[in-house]
């Protein structure tokens, strides 16, 4: 499995609808997590015991997964894996908001959609824009190559750790919160990946609003050496953290379309008008296809 | 870009886009008597404020010897605003700062000062120094409207996704096809 990252965890994102994470759909996964017996159990006991149970064994359950993906990390950071070369990599796609997805979709428009297969896509909760633009490019994809959309992609919404504004003090839980989601998540996408059958691959591309210092993700990526590869996209950046690949910058002259680069990624005028009625705020956004 | 200042007696239509953030001081300079006569005074006929979240309103005018000025909250058609506009102001975001630099419109970005750790200001100043678009803050906008040259900026070249591909590509071990 491939993770692409892109800046789910940073103090700037633009959405602004209410935070919908709310503690019993955390708790019902946990009890699921842990296949119910804790409950069974003690048929007694108070839920708020059951789930500061649930939280503090998944707490330690995530720091050592943590301490363990770090420790291999350093050990083959850099070095390619040649064992893989032939078999797709199913892929998990990490898409921020606003002009962030813009920048992961000019990624994914260029990877070849064989190779990386199945996709899953992530968005946060508040986000309602990243994961319809995936969708139009995989209702693209589909058309294009006559498949269904839902034999090759999935698309999933996380709770969010911060929202714009949000103070310090109370992201604490919320990002409590998104990491056993996220934990959660992996469960149901993969479980090689958390049984250690195999491991992934976390690729990061850094937001190219970033041109002097790394976002929070980036830097806790960059430091605790969590990142295969990171990807920044200007040379003063890759010039102050070392490790990071400078591969330019990944906007493109068009919105969401790439074109003559690769043949296998032409979309042609799918992304002609793209309007959401829902909220006021969010009408804002329109993708106008540039011909 | 600069071709534009010739035409006479058209409108030329100068936009104001603050996204989907709240950003009063941008809106309120924009709305100030030095800023619109430094417009006018640069051959602009028409001010259109996208003021998003906002809650300062500006004043509405006509203008016959004076900048027409109208306003609106949030609009499905930024991109039609964008292309019919001589000028853009916006504020710091990358995605509305990348689509009016993809249209090749010249672009004022105004850095909103009030945010906490406002790592926006990068992106702007980067792309000023490059010359791809002026920078500015509230208070300086109007110098800078005054002193921009239009014809001294270089249009945004297009960036590319496939060196990072590639990289991916040869990590995971498949053969390189770009």
């Amino acid at each position: 499995m491939v993770l692409l990252g892109k800046r789910m965890f940073d103090t700037d994102f633009e959405t602004s609808s209410e935070p919908k994470s709310s503690c019993d759909d955390v708790c019902l996964a946990l009890t699921e997590i842990l296949k119910l017996p804790l409950m069974d159990k003690c048929n007694g006991c108070s839920f708020s015991n059951v789930s500061s149970i649930a939280v503090f064994s998944s707490a330690v359950f995530v720091v050592s997964l943590i301490l363990v993906r770090l420790l291999y990390v350093i050990y083959h950071s850099r070095s390619a894996l040649r064992k893989r070369a032939s078999k797709p990599v199913s892929t998990l796609i990490i898409l921020g908001s606003g002009g962030h997805t813009a920048e992961m979709l000019n990624l994914l428009a260029v990877l070849q959609k064989d190779r990386f297969n199945p996709r899953f896509y992530i968005a946060a909760a508040t986000d309602n824009m990243s994961l319809q633009k995936a969708q139009l490019l995989e209702d693209s994809l589909a058309a294009q190559n006559e498949t269904r959309v839902t034999d090759t992609a999935q698309f999933m919404k996380i709770y969010r750790s911060r929202e714009v504004g949000q103070s310090y003090i109370t992201s604490i839980w919320t990002t409590l919160i998104a990491m056993v989601h996220a934990l959660w998540l992996m469960i149901k996408i993969r479980p090689e990946v958390v049984l250690g059958i195999r491991w992934s691959s976390i690729f990061y591309v850094e937001s190219i609003a970033r041109v002097r210092r790394l976002s929070l993700s980036g830097l806790l990526l960059y430091k605790l050496r969590m990142a295969d590869q990171l990807f920044v996209q200007w040379p003063q950046l890759q010039r102050q953290y070392p490790r990071a690949t400078y591969v330019g910058r990944l906007i493109e002259a068009s919105d969401l379309v790439i074109k003559k680069k690769n043949k296998r990624c032409e979309f042609p005028g799918i992304y002609a008008y793209m309007v959401l009625q829902e909220d006021p705020h969010r009408k804002y956004h329109s993708y106008t296809e540039l011909n | 870009m600069g071709n534009e200042e010739d035409r006479d007696k058209e409108k030329r239509v100068v936009f104001v886009t603050v996204g989907t953030t709240c950003f009063d001081a941008l809106v309120r300079a924009v709305d100030s008597n030095n800023v619109k006569q430094a417009l006018f005074a640069k051959g602009y006929t028409d001010l259109l404020i996208q003021m998003g979240r906002g809650s300062y309103l500006p004043s509405k005018a006509e203008g016959v010897d004076t900048l027409a000025v109208d306003y609106f909250t949030f609009s499905s058609s930024i991109a039609d605003h964008l292309r019919s506009a001589s000028l853009v102001i916006s504020h710091a975001g990358s995605g509305s700062i990348f689509e009016t630099l993809r249209l090749g419109k010249p672009l004022i970005v105004v850095v909103n000062e009030d945010l906490m750790d406002n790592h926006q200001s990068e992106l702007a100043e980067e792309l000023a120094d490059r010359k791809h678009l002026y920078c500015a803050s509230p208070q300086t906008l109007h110098q800078t409207i005054a002193d921009m040259d239009l014809s001294s900026l270089f249009p945004y070249s297009p960036g590319d996704a496939t060196p990072v591909a590639k990289h991916i590509n040869n990590f995971l071990g498949f053969p390189d096809d770009y």
